[in-house]
């Protein structure tokens, strides 16, 4: 027989941040709504706002071979003294605990990963971004009391870069996507 | 045994008055046969058979013979004569049953009532004039009688509406030795050719005729010129096509040949062939409820019956006008049951009142006889009722329903009980035979309405429901003939489709659902193993088989709709133009839940072989089809086992969840893949030669082991177009997958992509990789060899992550891409890109915490930023052409690129800079100096100061450019590897060095059989000391030459002497001799 198709079973950890889902044979999309993203605006003014955004992570996302999450950012460059980046990057960071975050960029609050999650993204409106969270989300999974949340933003310094995320642009309402390959 | 009548003086007292009484109510019009009962012994009483005398009316029970008669019978006859030989309850009470005539005057409710108080009876009941209607209601349509109007068997604008009767065909069209009565108004003759003789109807290819001769006889003067079996002109017939049970003369001394031909209605006239001038008022619902189960196939002339080529036989039991007689019913059904695998009944009785007899014979035809008893609901638009004897148990029940899926208004329920079984489509006006016309048109005789183009008629009812039913279960019978009739009738209903709300008033108005031929023949869930083909259509045993090719008697459409297995051991050739039809199954259709499609119900197994051997212009096409279908995905696709062998060329796969599952290597030539999740899923090598492979939600190849080639595949608008890995293998599993001369467009995700596990290989040459989010994503413990290749429009052409091993990107073109060419992190100097032109993208080279080798000629121009190098990371950069870029190359946060040394670092410079629109060099982490020596930056005089920022050394420069670069090499070892092209070897080998001795290079080759393997070449010298390794990597399957240009590890020039060369992988070690001479 076929595989089976990858069945999304929200747990209550992830009620707040489940929009609706979005399932075909052997892919599985599940979308973010507002209540998944949190907003923080840093004290240092080189660095932009940054986000927490929260994923809602089956049990079943342990056998996923790929996930990978997928939103959109508006994208600008900040003066720089010889010349502007247009690939800024973005940051993406997991946190160990979403619960005790308070906004610190401190990296004892990240989860440490063996596959960097960060990318550049080119100044422009409406990019897509695509972040591969196969690890992370596979490692939540198997923790059924833990939350998977990501912090996405310029976080490790000045990268030239600001970041806005758009909502609804996906092809179903949301901020974010997560999709998973079965 | 011995009849005992303790009480026979008084009642005979006692009965002599009541008939008195009675005999003066004696009067025509009563609902009863005058003077006639039926009778049903107890069974303790019942007379032994051999003191039954018929000639002297006795039971030999000396008191009850005197006792009828002086009651004044004087007839007897037995219903049943099978003696103990029954099963059923009914059947075993019509054993003890008797027809009983009293003379003229006697009251036979008055004998009734005498006999019932004596012990020996259990029952004495009326021989009951009955009001039997026929379900059906006729008129015309102005067309021609032709298949398309049959749009109850398919019907091209509602799928849904209609019962699959093609695709059933295509299974069976039924066999001659299965026999449906239709127990109606009897049949037709017909005149076509032959004025002077009537031939039975023509519009049926079978009837079924008895053993029996019976006399011929002449029809207004025509003689009846049935076929003759026996081919004998003489004035006896051989066939007989039915009975009449109404016209009864006095006396059934001989049935066959005073009744078989009264099932013609011998008063009728086709005037429709314009033979005649008055019209039959015969009223023809018989042969049009006959056409629909069983008429002659035809798609072009007239209409085709479902079961075409089964027989037909005509029941009478009524004439038109009259009552029906329950005895008459009751002998018509014992008759049928004799022959029957099906009887058609569409009429129905309001009650079922005095009907207990004509029931035990309804339970002696199912149950006994194992005939398949069907009838209909009837049409009082009643909610209330389901006519007799469809609301009996044993006989199936059958409503209408309309195209849109409602139940037809007319169709009766009864709300409370569900007694209905499955309905039909007829909504209002089904066609049917068309010889019936006439009678239609014309019924009062006057045949000049009649017009040629008016053959065709129409009509509603549940009378042309039951048909539709009947002919199924005819089907059935002829595929399974040792099929029971109550497993036929669970078929049927297990075969319905439902569409409605599960609620209990849906399933009192449509039973089970509407019916469908072809689930009903092909065993819906089930595996259908029927393959050849025997002279009726009908096939059986599907394994060591071919199919397709448009070969005379092979059919070209294989339906499949279940699991199909070609086991171990097993052929299955498809040939050119074959079409595999796969049905997808609803979902617990008979728990009433909505018609939804599972995708992982039905599945081709391949363990033995599968040949697919389509042609260019004739594929083989494995495609879906239901209501509503091809639906992405609606069934599972094809799996070869472990073990199996496939042969595949020149197809067609749509629709399914995974095309092609393999766990075997397989070779697959012109393959067109399309709408599903994954397009091919290899667990072992797969061979793909030109393809196209489209439309897949998850992946258009994923290689989970061994290795996979694709030569001239295309891959578009899929999840990802080919995925390598995706679980972790034991030790030793390698993954590798080549592409050569393939396209990947427009995936959801990336074009290439692997997982994290090791063991994994990539080799694309020649391919195209376009608008893809990373063209390739190349993340930890992976190889990979790229040349060749275009990666364009993509968000970023090429990811490499995460220090995978030996990444090699070679002569290849990434350009336009959204945010970068190349992106690079977390690695270090076994990134290697030589040769490649990477422009148009904001950046062409990403580092992040990376250190590739970008070298040999790569040309990095027209980018806003040429190399980016960000987080600590160091390239080595040297002849390369970094020009027309806004910044050449830019520097910050920590990164400190080699871009060349005059003496020592990692780089030798040779870097050509020109026309950088901002700075050609932008070094902004400040504590460094950026080392960029030997390089030509387009003047003798050095670089433009205004293109150089931040803290950089360019001195010494080049004072003229630096000549060709070197040709892009692998960034592992300094000896040559070629690949041959080659037929793949079968096993591991090590050829003998050649030349022998040599100097300065020897060449050995080495055989790599699929799928691939980590493989070790070493030369040792005469001390055993390994002096160089040539090899210790993983390597495709094929024939590899390598070279030793005679040096040690260490680059040395090696000693005259012998050496030898070991090869050593997977069960495999091989050394040859070789000499090194000076």
């Amino acid at each position: 027989m076929a595989k089976n198709m990858l069945l999304i079973v929200v747990g209550a950890l992830s009620i707040l941040s489940l929009g609706a889902t979005s399932g075909q044979a052997g892919r599985t999309s599940l979308y973010l709504d507002t209540t998944a993203l949190a907003t923080f605006t840093p004290e240092d003014p080189n660095l932009g706002v940054y986000y927490m955004l929260t994923l809602s992570v089956p049990p079943e996302a342990a056998r996923a071979k790929w996930v990978f999450v997928e939103f959109y950012v508006d994208v600008s460059a900040r003066e720089a003294q010889d010349a502007s980046d247009q690939t800024p990057l973005l940051d993406v960071f997991a946190l160990k605990d979403k619960d005790g975050y308070s906004g610190s960029l401190d990296p004892s609050q990240f989860e440490p990963l063996s596959l960097p999650m960060a990318r550049p993204v080119a100044v422009g409106q409406d990019r897509r971004v695509v972040i591969d969270v196969t690890e992370i989300v596979r490692k939540r999974a198997t923790e059924p009391t833990s939350i998977c949340a990501l912090l996405i933003g310029s976080l490790t310094g000045p990268r030239s870069g600001l970041f806005a995320i758009k909502p609804d642009r996906l092809d179903q309402p949301g901020v974010a996507r997560l999709t998973f390959f079965d | 045994m011995t009849a005992c009548l303790p009480c026979f003086a008084v009642l005979l007292h006692s009965t002599s008055a009541v008939i008195e009484s009675y005999a003066q109510t004696l009067l025509p019009g009563l609902d009863y046969v005058q003077g006639e009962l039926i009778v049903t012994f107890r069974e303790q009483y019942m007379p032994e058979q051999d003191q039954v005398s018929f000639a002297t009316r006795s039971f030999g029970i000396q008191d009850l013979d005197t006792l009828l008669d002086t009651l004044g019978c004087y007839y007897m006859e037995k219903y049943l004569s099978t003696y103990g030989r029954v099963k059923s309850e009914g059947g075993a009470r019509l054993e003890r049953t008797f027809l009983l005539k009293f003379r003229d005057g006697t009251d036979a409710q008055a004998v009734a009532n005498t006999l019932l108080q004596l012990p020996h009876f259990e029952r004495a009941s009326l021989n009951r004039l009955l009001k039997r209607e026929y379900g059906g209601i006729q008129r015309r349509v102005p067309a021609g009688g032709v298949f398309s109007q049959q749009w109850y068997f398919n019907y091209e604008t509602n799928d849904s509406a209609d019962i699959d009767a093609p695709e059933a065909w295509a299974i069976t069209g039924g066999a001659p030795n299965v026999v449906i009565v239709i127990h109606d108004s009897g049949t037709m003759v017909d005149t076509i050719s032959d004025s002077s003789n009537w031939k039975l109807h023509s519009d049926f290819s079978f009837y079924w005729t008895s053993e029996d001769t019976v006399e011929a006889f002449q029809l207004n003067g025509k003689d009846l010129n049935f076929t003759d079996s026996a081919g004998d002109p003489d004035s006896y017939q051989d066939n007989v096509i039915g009975y009449n049970w109404a016209a009864q003369p006095p006396l059934l001394t001989d049935p066959y040949k005073l009744q078989f031909w009264r099932s013609v209605p011998h008063d009728w006239v086709r005037c429709s062939q314009r033979l005649g001038t008055t019209c039959s008022q015969q009223y023809p619902h018989g042969t049009q409820v006959g056409s629909i189960a069983a008429a002659k196939f035809s798609t072009t002339s007239d209409i085709a019956g479902l079961a075409h080529y089964c027989r037909v036989y005509y029941i009478r039991s009524l004439n038109l006008g009259e009552p029906a007689v329950l005895d008459n019913e009751i002998k018509a059904i014992l008759h049928a049951a004799q022959y029957a695998d099906v009887i058609n009944m569409s009429w129905g009785f309001e009650s079922d009142e005095g009907l207990d007899d004509l029931k035990d014979a309804m339970d002696f035809a199912a149950a006994d006889s194992q005939c398949v008893l069907v009838s209909i609901t009837h049409n009082d638009s009643s909610s209330e009722l389901v006519r007799w004897p469809a609301a009996w148990d044993n006989v199936m029940a059958v409503g209408a329903m309309n195209k849109n899926r409602t139940l037809a208004s007319y169709s009766n329920y009864k709300s409370d009980s569900p007694l209905v079984d499955v309905v039909a489509p007829v909504d209002n006006g089904v066609v049917f035979d068309s010889h019936t016309a006439c009678a239609v048109v014309c019924p009062s005789g006057d045949c000049s309405q009649c017009s040629p183009d008016e053959t065709t008629t129409t009509g509603w009812g549940t009378s042309f429901a039951a048909p539709q039913v009947s002919g199924i279960a005819a089907l059935i019978r002829s595929r399974f003939p040792a099929m029971r009739q109550d497993s036929v009738r669970s078929r049927i209903k297990r075969a319905a489709e439902w569409y409605w709300a599960d609620t209990f008033e849906n399933h009192a108005k449509f039973g089970s659902g509407k019916v469908n031929a072809y689930r009903s023949v092909t065993e819906w869930g089930e595996v259908p193993m029927a393959y050849s083909e025997d002279a009726y259509g009908n096939r059986t045993d599907l394994h060591r088989a071919v199919w397709g090719g448009h070969r005379s008697g092979w059919p070209d459409t294989l339906y499949v709709s279940g699991d199909l297995f070609v086991d171990a051991g097993d052929t299955l050739i498809l040939q050119e133009g074959t079409v595999v039809r796969i049905a997808p199954e609803p979902i617990a259709h008979n728990e009433g839940a909505p018609l939804n499609l599972d995708p992982n119900r039905i599945e081709i197994v391949i363990k033995g072989t599968l040949r697919v051997l389509g042609e260019a212009n004739d594929p083989v096409v494995f495609e879906s089809f239901t209501s509503g279908s091809p639906t992405n995905a609606d069934w599972a696709g094809i799996r070869f086992e472990p073990g199996s062998e496939g042969i595949l060329s020149h197809f067609v796969v749509r629709n399914a969840v995974t095309a092609i599952k393999s766990h075997v290597p397989l070779s697959i030539e012109n393959v067109t893949l399309s709408d599903g999740s994954e397009g091919i899923e290899a667990h072992a090598g797969v061979q793909v030669t030109t393809g196209s492979i489209s439309n897949f939600t998850a992946y258009g190849v994923e290689v989970l082991k061994g290795h996979t080639s694709l030569n001239g595949v295309t891959i578009t608008d899929c999840g990802m177009g080919i995925a390598l890995g995706g679980y972790q293998q034991s030790a030793g599993d390698s993954t590798s997958v080549s592409a050569t001369g393939c396209t990947i467009t427009s995936p959801d995700f990336h074009g290439v992509t692997t997982s994290t596990y090791d063991h994994r290989h990539l080799a694309l040459d020649g391919t195209e990789i376009t608008d893809a989010y990373y063209g390739v994503a190349l993340i930890s413990a992976t190889t990979a060899d790229i040349r060749d290749c275009t990666l364009r429009r993509n968000d970023s052409g090429l990811l490499l992550l995460a220090d995978p091993k030996a990444i090699a990107v070679r002569s290849s073109v990434i350009d336009t891409s959204t945010t970068s060419g190349v992106y690079c992190v977390n690695g270090g100097t076994n990134y290697y890109l030589g040769g490649n032109t990477i422009q148009a993208n904001p950046v062409g080279v990403l580092c992040l915490n990376a250190s590739p080798l970008i070298q040999n000629g790569n040309s990095i121009t027209a980018n806003t930023t040429g190399i980016k190098c960000d987080s600590g990371s160091s390239p080595v950069i040297e002849w390369n052409t970094i020009s027309t870029n806004t910044t050449g190359v830019w520097t910050l946060n920590g990164s400190n690129p080699d871009l060349g040394h005059a003496t020592g670092g990692s780089s030798i410079g040779n870097n050509t800079f020109s026309g950088n629109a901002s700075y050609h060099v932008l070094n902004q982490t400040v504590s460094t100096t950026l080392v960029a020596e030997n390089n030509w930056w387009g003047s003798s005089s050095g670089p433009d100061p205004g293109k150089i920022s931040g803290s950089v050394d360019f001195d010494p420069w080049l004072t003229s450019a630096p000549g060709s670069p070197p040709s892009p090499a692998p960034p592992v070892g300094e000896d040559r590897e070629e690949e041959l092209v080659e037929q793949v070897p079968d096993r591991f080998d090590l050829s003998p060095g050649f030349p022998n001795p040599f100097n300065p290079s020897a060449t050995l080759r080495v055989q790599v059989p699929p799928p691939g393997s980590r493989v070790l070449v070493v030369i040792y010298n005469v001390r055993g000391e390994a002096v160089r390794t040539l090899l210790n990597e993983y390597r495709n399957p094929g024939t590899h030459v390598l070279t030793w240009n005679g040096r040690t590890d260490a680059g040395e020039a090696a000693a005259t002497g012998v050496y030898f060369a070991r090869m050593r992988a997977p069960g495999f070690i091989e050394t040859q001799k070789i000499v090194l001479i000076k």
